[in-house]
Parts: structure tokens; sequence; C-alpha cells
């Protein structure tokens, strides 16, 4: 990910990759208007310019195998069936007018708190920190190496 | 229309909303429709298809969904356009719309709130049969005319359509913005959280069924409303504008008041401009200075070139919510509470006046 985006939680940093395969995926983190967390936003197209079914995604190097474990897949969401939430879902990125997929950030500020109560966080570079967790948090989801 | 230029002397009071007043706009809003012209793409009708009858014309609800209409469009396709070998092939899931102008649409909005942003959109070109008039009061003129859409049959080839449209998707879409405003008004989900499977199922039913009673039993547990529970008497307007502007207290009236729409965190409102970006911010239903917070405060505040606050600045922008020019003073609780969509968000479309 670029460096840039380690320096403000509000900015929408977009960074295109191609995956092996021959897919292009475009990877947006975001602040969530609703939430105020920052949460992951993409998309993967074959180079015809045709979206990937959510089975193909899923299937791409990006997520780690055990990521989505017992949860239901349907053609539009990830959801384990006691959550509230689905854990993948499509929805309107909030700054471009594009449809993608996004992680959802509803239980993200419990985690990462829970994750800086652990590490002590140094009050001075809280924001920096913040978002090393969050990253740390959706790596668990993710390999973002590719 | 008045100017928008705010006035600290007078607030109408609209909180002193009686129950009948909150369920009569809320079902002017279900009931509200808006006129759709749909035609399938010739390039898609056999050869030997009836080419004069492949319009279809439908009043269709706001608070619905393009996919919802899709059965319907099915069996008008089946019955009037393709014979039945045709017929035979007609798979939903490879079906699309697109508006005239080539723009791909997006299906998993509310019909009414795709209207309005049409509205909006075409009030910004120049000479468009959709041009906002100012009549004769001052008041701008809407033309009511059907939004004209293609249907394709056939999977698209664009990059930017990431889902086909279906109703199961279209509910996922709907409960997650059900969850959203619920997080925007009181910072948690709890009221749709505690919704039994069967009551999350319902209210989509009522959605599904186009049926207002089906719906408002379910939503009417987590929208909140500008009356209290209980009201023995109406109370003069003067006290209960100044009552739903004074934080809670140990009035047992106002406990009452605790889950009422003046005591959310925020209104779930979001506001639309033609061919732009939209705008998401706290919308708190009482300012700091215990008044309530009014359109012209929330316009004024997001878009201060296009709603100045100076009283003699001409209008140069309309804001439109279900299809109505609102009134400037329009409080955000009572938007959020009565003119709200059935996703529980108040959509805000601006337009700009010729």
């Amino acid at each position: 990910m670029e460096e840039s985006s380690l320096e403000s939680v509000d900015n929408a940093s977009a960074a295109a990759t191609t995956l092996a395969g021959g897919v292009l995926c475009h990877q947006y983190v975001v602040l969530s208007p609703t939430f105020k967390v920052p949460t992951f936003y993409f998309s993967v197209h074959d180079f015809s310019g045709a979206p990937l079914t959510l089975t193909e995604v899923l299937q791409l190097p990006l997520f780690r195998r055990d990521a989505f474990e017992g949860a239901q897949v349907t053609t539009f969401s990830v959801q384990q069936s006691s959550a509230s939430f689905p854990l993948l879902s499509f929805g309107d990125h909030p700054a471009l007018n594009v449809h993608c997929w996004y992680l959802h950030p509803c239980g993200t500020s419990a985690a990462v708190e829970e994750i800086l109560d652990a590490a002590d966080a140094d009050e001075e570079q809280r924001h920096l920190r913040w978002l090393e967790a969050w990253f740390t948090l959706l790596s668990s989801l993710l390999d973002l190496r590719g | 229309m008045s100017a928008y230029g705010t006035s600290r002397h007078h607030h109408p009071p609209a909180s002193f909303a009686t129950s009948a007043s909150v369920a009569l706009f809320r079902r002017l809003a279900w009931e509200g429709t808006v006129p759709l012209e749909i035609r399938v793409d010739p390039k898609e009708l056999p050869a030997n298809s009836d080419r004069g009858l492949e319009c279809y014309y439908i009043q269709a609800p706001r608070v619905s969904y393009l996919p919802l209409l899709m059965p319907e469009l099915r069996r008008f396709l089946m019955d009037v356009v393709f014979d039945d070998a045709a017929a035979r092939l007609l798979k939903e899931e490879d079906w699309w719309f697109e508006s005239e102008d080539g723009a791909l649409l997006k299906w998993h909005w509310p019909i009414g709130l795709i209207y309005d942003n049409h509205t909006i959109s075409a009030s910004v070109r120049p000479s468009s049969v959709a041009s906002i008039g100012v009549g004769a009061g001052a008041a701008p003129e809407l033309q009511i005319t059907p939004l004209k859409l293609i249907l394709h049959l056939a999977s698209p080839p664009t990059e930017k359509l990431l889902l086909p449209p279906s109703a199961e998707a279209c509910k996922q879409a709907f409960m997650g913005q059900l969850k959203e405003a619920d997080f925007i008004r009181w910072g948690n989900t709890k009221r749709m959280t505690g919704l039994r499977k069967a009551e999350q199922d319902g209210i989509w039913e009522g959605i599904r069924e186009h049926n207002f009673d089906d719906y408002w039993r379910v939503a009417s547990k987590i929208v909140p409303t500008t009356v209290p529970a209980t009201r023995p008497s109406s109370p003069p307007p003067s006290s209960s504008a100044s009552a739903h502007g004074r934080p809670p207290s140990n009035d047992p009236q106002n406990a009452q008041d605790r889950d009422g729409a003046y005591n959310v965190r925020s209104v779930p409102v979001r506001l639309y401009l033609p061919d732009g970006p939209v705008i998401q911010d706290l919308a708190p239903p009482v300012l700091e200075d215990g008044t309530p917070n009014t359109l012209t405060h929330y316009l004024s505040t997001h878009l201060p070139l296009l709603f100045p606050l100076q009283v003699s600045a001409p209008d140069l922008a309309f804001p439109l919510t279900q299809g109505v020019i609102l009134p400037p003073e329009t409080e955000m609780a009572w938007l959020g509470a009565c003119l709200a969509g059935a996703d529980g968000w108040v959509n805000v479309c601006v337009g700009l006046l010729q």
C-alpha cells in the first residue's frame, strides 16, 4: 500500500494491482461516512472489463484461505449466520461514483481498540498506531502483499 | 417560496405534529409513485416480435426497487412481445437497466431516489424537457415526465456493473441501509438487531408486496416519531414547540420522548448533487442553541454557496425529497420521522434553478 495512506485516516487511496491470472483489482481505503472508521473497498475485473463474480473474487490470492471459513456465500455477500452485518457486501463507494465490494466496518472500532490496548500505544502517535492496527486487522483476512 | 434566509424570530411549530399527521405523511410517502417508461433494447428483440409494443409504462412505487418490477416486466414480455420460444429463453439474471443517456442505473437505489436524482441531473442541462421554471408564486415548478429506461436482456459488457440486479441483492442493500440509519440515529444497531428474524423478513415483504401496514408493523419499532407514545391531550403549539427543543427532563411525558425523533444523535440524511457526489454528514435534530435543526440550516451549512443565508440573495437551487420541493423551515427531525424513504434515509436531492 502507498505510504501516503498512513498519514491521514481521511484519505481515500487507490492502488491498482495486477494479480496473477490476468485480473485488475482496484483497492481503496475510505472513511465510512456512517461508521467513521476506515473501510476497505475493492473491485475486480478481468481485462475485458467484465467484473468477476463474488465466487471468483473469493478465490483470488487476495484473500487468505481461511478468511471466510464457515460463512455463507451468495452472489452478493459473505455472511456469518450469527452476525447482524455481512462480512463482505456491495455498495456505493463513498466518494467515487462506483459500485464496489467492501468489508463491513461496523466491528472495526472495537477490534482496533483491543489491539491498541494490548500494544500500550503511545498517545502522541495514536493516529498512526490506529491505522497500523487497522491494517493488522485487515491482513487477517487479506494478503496485501500481492 | 420564501427566500432561504434564516429567520431567528419565529419557527413555525412543525413539532406539534399529531400522530394523525405523522401517519398521514408516512402514508403519502409510501403511496408516492413515479412514471417509468421501460423499453427493451431493440437489438435484443427477436425478429418476429411486435415492434410497436416494446415499451412498458408503469407508475412505480417510490419505495420499491427495479428488480422487484422484473416479474411484472417478464409477464409483459411473455404475453405481449415474445413468442413462446423466445420467452422460454428469458433469463432474469442476465437483465440490466440503462438510462436513456447511456448511464448505468443504480438498481440498488429506491426507485423514488433514482427518479429524483434524474430530475436534478436534468435541472443542470439547459435545454432539457424537465427544466425547472420559477412559477408565478416564485415556487419552482416541476414537470413530471416519465423516466425513460432501457431494459437489456443480455449480459452487460461494461465494467461498471459489479453485480446484476436481483431481488435478493436488493433486500440486502435495503437491510444494510436500515441498519446504517439505525446506527446514525443512536450510535448502535440494537433496535435493528433486536428484531426477530420473522420481523426482519417481514419488513422486506412489506416492500415486495407494497403493503403499508406490513412494513410499518415492523418499522414503527425502529423509526422514531415526533409524537410521544401517549399524549392525553394536545398542548398548545407554542409550548409543545419548546418542549421538543428542551433536552429530556424527568417529566414522565418527556421520558417517552427519549426514543423520539428529536433525541437522535443525528438524522439519517444524504444530500445528492446533480451528477455529483453524495454528501453524508451529521444532522443533529436540535442545534446548540436548543432550536430545532431546519433544512435551511442544514443546507446552508453544507452548501453555503447554493443556499446562502442572506435574505436578499436570489434562489439558486431547490431541495427535493420524495418528489416534493421542501419548505426551508422544515425540521430535520420531522423529515426523519415522516418523509424518510423506506430504507430509513432522508434523501435530499439538490437541483439548480434556471
